[in-house]
């Protein structure tokens, strides 16, 4: 790489706004709270035989005032522009339209809801006509969709739509960038955030996304795959050899600057957001993991410095042979103490590695780390101090990156 | 040989190779042709049945078969088509080895009206009393 004229010289990195929302409540209290006394909120039932973690009742007035703006929107979106408002809110940025103007924005999402209502209709017209004649059932398929869908549906639907709202709402308009692909969409959306600012593009970034579990077209499409957990929630380490992913609904955004610009305008951070690598190994053979997770944690620095407070947020979704192969490696590393949050929260896909930077900064920032979840052999009770966290994000079919969160020394641990 | 850094000292970034599926044809020389001599590549739609609906026409690729003819399968079809193509004039890496990351855009795709009867037809089969929707589809 050629030495560039006139190098920016290197900026550190804070994470100075944290907004979050899942099945363990919402913001940072709620979340360190909850994790402290291992709660988990896992729903057997209501979309039985498959386990999710639903969000708590929400009031989205509260950030999104205006009604008009959310009826517009499906759950997903809800979720994202209200996680979107609590991490400007969390940075000092609400009504600071100078800076909001130059927040740029990545957002990591999938494709919205469907209207379960007219697909359910449809369903069971075509099954009550049993037509033999395709035809038949084409045309009255298209009359459904021509009378009951409401025109607008598209618009809750389109994955950038949720930076669209964020930008309507919140009046952030820096660039604005969506990425769609599961887990890797939201690993790339932090890393580069992180590696914008870095090169001295950009001093501060909105980055983060939202998912709805709630949604049985979304239960049916993991379930071609066979890849959702059935019947009974077990910890993502507990899920035996055909695994199974338990989804949760969740929001998650965070707010990256340049510690220069932090500083100048007095902005507190949370936690230093060191390093984010991510690749994305064929999984052809049973060691492509493990050697891809070993080279990144090469590349992140991770094996430097202090290990004895050092622990691991891990993104592992459940799913197997990823779940196994990411569990292989971390015993390799030795005793660092490991984190499933997809344990305690679900797994939200490209909301599940910004959610998880959030929570290791949460944990470095109060400098220890919450109780191991019990009895999977898994997670090591942690008695030292913490004062970095790598965050895994290892998807549940393709996918992998690593973040160095680190503490800052004196930041407040005020609550 | 252009310089390596443009005037703010960035690494300059050049395209080497290229590929592209539309409806005018697949390929580069396909399209470039056609592009010139002036054809448009909107068309009838025929993958599925528009009887009802507003919009009756497209761009629709509708001479690359994929099996089953879906936006799912039809989408992975055009990429890796684009991509071999894209990846052979770069003359870079070796078969089935990319040294780099690759960045798709696409837009979601989801079921499809062909398989959600399938599904619908299935699970009526399979419980002729109840009444047929996500949750009797999921079950089965």
């Amino acid at each position: 790489m050629p030495e560039r004229a006139d190098a920016a010289p290197p900026r550190d990195i804070w994470i100075t706004g944290i907004g979050i929302l899942s099945s363990l409540g919402e913001g940072p209290e709620a979340h360190l709270a909850a994790l402290e006394q291992n709660a988990v909120h896992a729903d057997a039932a209501t979309f039985a035989p498959f386990v999710i973690h639903p969000l708590p009742a929400v009031d989205f007035d509260k950030q999104i005032p205006k009604k008009g703006d959310q009826r517009q929107m499906e759950p997903w979106q809800r979720i994202g522009v209200y996680a979107a408002g609590l991490a400007l809110e969390s940075a000092g940025l609400k009504g600071q339209p100078d800076i909001l103007s130059r927040t740029d924005m990545i957002v990591a999402a999938t494709g919205g809801e469907r209207d379960i209502a007219v697909d359910d209709a449809i369903m069971a017209e075509l099954a009550a006509g049993q037509a033999d004649d395709k035809a038949i059932d084409d045309k009255a398929i298209n009359e459904r969709l021509m009378t009951d869908l409401r025109p607008t549906l598209f618009l809750a639907q389109l994955p950038n739509l949720l930076a669209g709202n964020i930008s309507i709402v919140h009046g952030v308009t820096g660039s604005s960038r969506t990425f769609m692909g599961e887990e890797a969409a939201g690993i790339d959306a932090v890393r580069l955030a992180h590696a914008r600012i870095a090169a001295g593009q950009s001093d501060i970034a909105l980055v983060g996304g939202s998912y709805n579990a709630a949604r049985k077209d979304m239960l049916m499409l993991y379930e071609f795959g066979g890849f959702n957990l059935k019947d009974r929630f077990a910890p993502v380490w507990e899920r035996g050899p055909a695994g199974g992913l338990a989804l949760g609904s969740m929001g998650a955004f965070l707010v990256l600057e340049a510690a220069d610009h932090a500083r100048a305008r007095g902005a507190a951070p949370f936690a230093k957001l060191t390093a984010v690598v991510s690749d994305r190994s064929r999984r052809g053979s049973p060691d492509d993991v493990q050697q891809t997770l070993s080279r990144l944690w090469d590349r992140i620095g991770a094996a430097a410095a202090d290990e004895s407070r050092t622990a691991v947020i891990s993104g592992a979704t459940g799913a197997e042979p990823a779940t196994a192969a990411e569990h292989a490696f971390l015993q390799q590393r030795g005793s660092l103490p490991v984190r499933a949050t997809g344990s305690r929260i679900g797994h939200g896909f490209e909301t599940q590695f910004p959610m998880n930077v959030a929570l290791a900064a949460l944990a470095v920032r109060q400098g220890r780390l919450f109780p191991a979840t019990p009895g999977t052999g898994a997670e090591a009770e942690m008695p030292a101090p913490l004062a970095r966290a790598v965050v895994t994000g290892v998807g549940h079919w393709r996918g992998e990156g690593l973040a160095l969160v680190e503490r800052i020394e004196g930041a407040a641990d005020a609550g | 040989m252009p310089a390596e850094l443009d005037t703010f000292g960035r690494p300059r970034v050049v395209v080497t190779g290229m590929g592209l599926v539309t409806s005018l044809g697949r390929g580069r020389e396909d399209n470039w042709r056609k592009l010139t001599a002036g054809e448009s590549g909107i068309r009838p739609i025929t993958r599925f049945s528009t009887e009802g609906l507003r919009t009756r026409i497209a761009g629709t690729v509708d001479f690359i078969p994929v099996e089953p003819p879906c936006a799912p399968e039809l989408t992975e079809r055009f990429a890796t088509l684009a991509a071999e193509e894209a990846v052979a004039q770069a003359a870079i890496g070796t078969q089935g080895d990319f040294p780099g990351p690759l960045f798709l855009a696409m837009p979601p795709v989801e079921l499809e009206w062909p398989q959600r009867r399938e599904l619908a037809l299935a699970a009526h089969a399979a419980s002729p009393d109840q009444r047929i929707g996500y949750d009797a589809a999921l079950r089965q």
